[in-house]
């Protein structure tokens, strides 16, 4: 029984419809298409529900509630100015699988019960793997098949998890489980582990940082929308107030901003800054007051555009220079100064500047952990914002376009690129300056100023100093060229080797299992051989086999002989049997 | 131009000092929040230990050779 109009599966026919394609035709399409999306979301109400019944279950494909809908939009409104941002891109199957992701990422969304969650999550696995893939390098495709193995354990364990749920007598619907009898059991862990994994919680992130920054400029604005932010999406819904997000959440802020600070490629920095900025959420959904839970919508709301914004500025310098690390760029800002202002609006709206997105929604969570009286936690946030702004507010934008100048003469940007980039950031500007448009679509009633005198004099203390700390430091933050361990490194290396040595262990063993036939058929061939047929020679050839001589049905196998000995062996053992 | 932008911040700085005074918190949830300039020195305190903290991880554990892992992968 369907009601309304499910935007993920509007997305999922303008992917078709990309997919078959080409040219202007198709860009009409992607535009089109993704704003009837926006339109459809935008118009969603509480009645619109798709639900089917299958065997003893009912399958709830739509529900909607502020919680969904506030996610819903920003979703389609992403898909939209990624397609803008991808306009030029020419692989009809790289729109494809976007389109998909994104579709995939609004039916989970959009899912009332778990079975059709678990199905668009895995969806979204898939779909977010050709995005990863179509960055057409080695690098991609390794990177690509990692993160395929991470997400097949990440999703065995959210269905066993869920499995476990219904083994229990659970009815399945998408409700909190920190709320009723689960709490706790094994199923409770199985699926928030199961989720931990796609939202990036250390140690369990590493295939983000991994594989995002192989993708292609376009992919990576897509990807950096919607797997991790799915997955706060279903912490909200399912474990808000469990205890340990709270700290892993305030663990995730400090680990991003470590590694950021350690990171050349600019991509990878921006990478490690997801994990940070999602561990502000995570902390959010941990402290589970309503203030909180707003604060983790809403800062998942800023986040998916900012990010976007920064990803796409990021797409714009990789794309002109061709250049992925900080220590081969400077000097840009001259030949790049649009796509420096666009970039630098993401940048002050990640690091909480007043005026622009990020502190209306970092603030939020932050003063719930005040309220909460929660100091440790508060203080580490506030700190991690720190290490924010000195990474993407002051070391990237200082060493790729006013650092030293290396003549790098770069391609101009595609127009569309440029236009997303626009389109994003009057999106951080609007909502920075008018937060109660955001704040009226939270799932929770709850009143917050975020222009108090305190709060932005805290910010721009916080901001300054910071900034005075960087020039002081600047000597110590150039780039160092080379990677930096992380725990990938547990699957790279000594899980790798573990393999490595069972794979030639078990080729060993069958070599010498191999040698112990041919050498027990060299024995036995010649007893065998069909006694009218001298010519034959099998037990002659035999023995001169060793495990590489070409394989030859003759030689290498027994006789037909041997089996009619076993016939007849089996044969006189059956009629001594009746006879006794 | 490096000193105009010294001047900006000593200004912001200064501004924000009076700003403070003038409207401390009636019901501060934590207790840094009473005392003057604490954030602008937590920025400048918590950067350096960010800066200094994260440089000596890598480069006594976690930085390593770009081809680590082999070429291309």
């Amino acid at each position: 029984m369907t009601t309304g109009l499910h935007p993920g599966f509007l997305l999922f026919i303008v992917a078709c419809a990309a997919a078959c394609t080409s040219g202007r035709l198709r860009q009409i399409i992607m535009l089109a298409g993704t704003a009837l999306t926006c339109y459809s979301a935008w118009q969603l109400s509480p009645e619109a529900h798709w639900t089917f019944v299958v065997s003893e279950h009912t399958l709830n494909l739509l529900h909607v509630d502020r919680l969904s809908h506030v996610f819903g939009l920003i979703f389609s409104f992403t898909a939209g100015i990624g397609c803008l941002y991808a306009l030029h891109v020419r692989h009809s199957g790289e729109h494809a699988a976007a389109l998909v992701y994104a579709g995939a990422a609004l039916g989970v969304v959009f899912a009332g019960d778990l079975i059709t969650l678990f199905v668009f999550w895995e969806l979204m696995a898939v779909a977010s793997l050709f995005v990863i893939w179509y960055g057409g390098t080695a690098r991609t495709q390794a990177a690509g098949q990692r993160y395929l193995l991470v997400h097949i354990f990440g999703g065995s364990v959210l269905l066993c998890g869920i499995l476990l749920l219904r083994a229990e007598g659970a009815d399945l619907a998408v409700r909190a489980l920190t709320e009723t009898v689960h709490r706790n059991s094994a199923a409770f862990w199985l699926i928030l582990i199961g989720i931990a994994i796609n939202a990036a919680i250390p140690p369990l992130h590493a295939w983000l940082t991994d594989a995002y920054p192989e993708a292609s400029t376009s992919g990576s604005v897509f990807l950096s929308a919607f797997t991790t932010k799915t997955a706060v999406y279903v912490l909200i819904r399912l474990f808000p107030g469990a205890p340990i997000l709270l700290w892993a959440g305030v663990v995730m802020t400090l680990y991003g901003v470590v590694y950021a600070v350690l990171s050349d490629d600019f991509r990878t920095l921006l990478a490690y800054h997801i994990v940070s900025q999602v561990g502000y959420m995570v902390a959010g959904v941990g402290m589970g007051t309503d203030l909180a839970l707003n604060g983790a919508v809403a800062h998942a709301f800023c986040h998916i555009l900012y990010k976007a914004l920064l990803f796409m500025g990021a797409g714009a310098l990789l794309h002109a220079t061709g250049k992925r690390k900080l220590t081969d760029l400077g000097g840009l800002a001259r030949a790049m100064p649009a796509t420096l202002f666009l970039y630098m609006i993401g940048a002050v709206s990640i690091s909480g500047f007043p005026l622009f997105n990020g502190f209306i929604s970092k603030s939020m969570i932050i003063s719930a952990a005040a309220q909460d009286h929660l100091p440790v936690a508060e203080f580490f946030l506030i700190m991690a914002s720190i290490g924010t702004f000195l990474s993407i507010g002051l070391k990237l934008p200082y060493f790729a376009f006013l650092g030293p100048n290396r003549g790098i003469q770069p391609k101009p940007v595609h127009l569309n690129m440029l236009l997303a980039m626009i389109v994003g950031a009057s999106g951080c500007l609007a909502l920075g300056l008018y937060p109660e448009w955001l704040y009226s679509r939270l799932p929770y009633d709850v009143s917050y100023h975020p222009y108090t005198v305190d709060h932005v004099v805290d910010a721009l203390q916080l901001l300054l100093g910071t900034t005075l700390a960087f020039w002081w430091l600047l000597p110590q933050l150039h780039g160092e060229p080379g990677i930096n361990l992380d725990t990938d490194w547990l699957y790279r290396k000594p899980l790798r080797l573990a393999f490595d040595r069972l794979v030639t262990s078990a080729r060993q063993t069958g070599t010498r299992l191999e040698m112990v036939r041919l050498h027990l058929l060299a024995t036995i061939n010649p007893y065998l051989q069909n006694p009218f047929l001298p010519d034959l020679h099998l037990g002659f050839h035999t023995r001169g086999l060793t495990s590489n001589t070409p394989y030859n049905a003759d030689t290498h196998r027994l006789p037909i002989g041997a089996t009619i000995l076993w016939v007849l062996i089996f044969f006189a053992l059956t009629v001594l049997y009746l006879i006794l | 131009m490096q000193r105009m932008w010294l001047v900006v911040a000593g200004l912001i700085g200064l501004a924000t000092f009076i700003l403070e005074l003038a409207y401390r918190p009636a019901h501060p949830y934590s207790m840094w929040h009473t005392w003057p300039i604490f954030d602008l020195i937590f920025g400048a305190l918590g950067c350096t230990v960010i800066v200094l903290g994260a440089k000596w991880l890598g480069h006594h554990w976690l930085q390593r050779q770009e081809t680590y892992y082999g070429d291309d992968l």
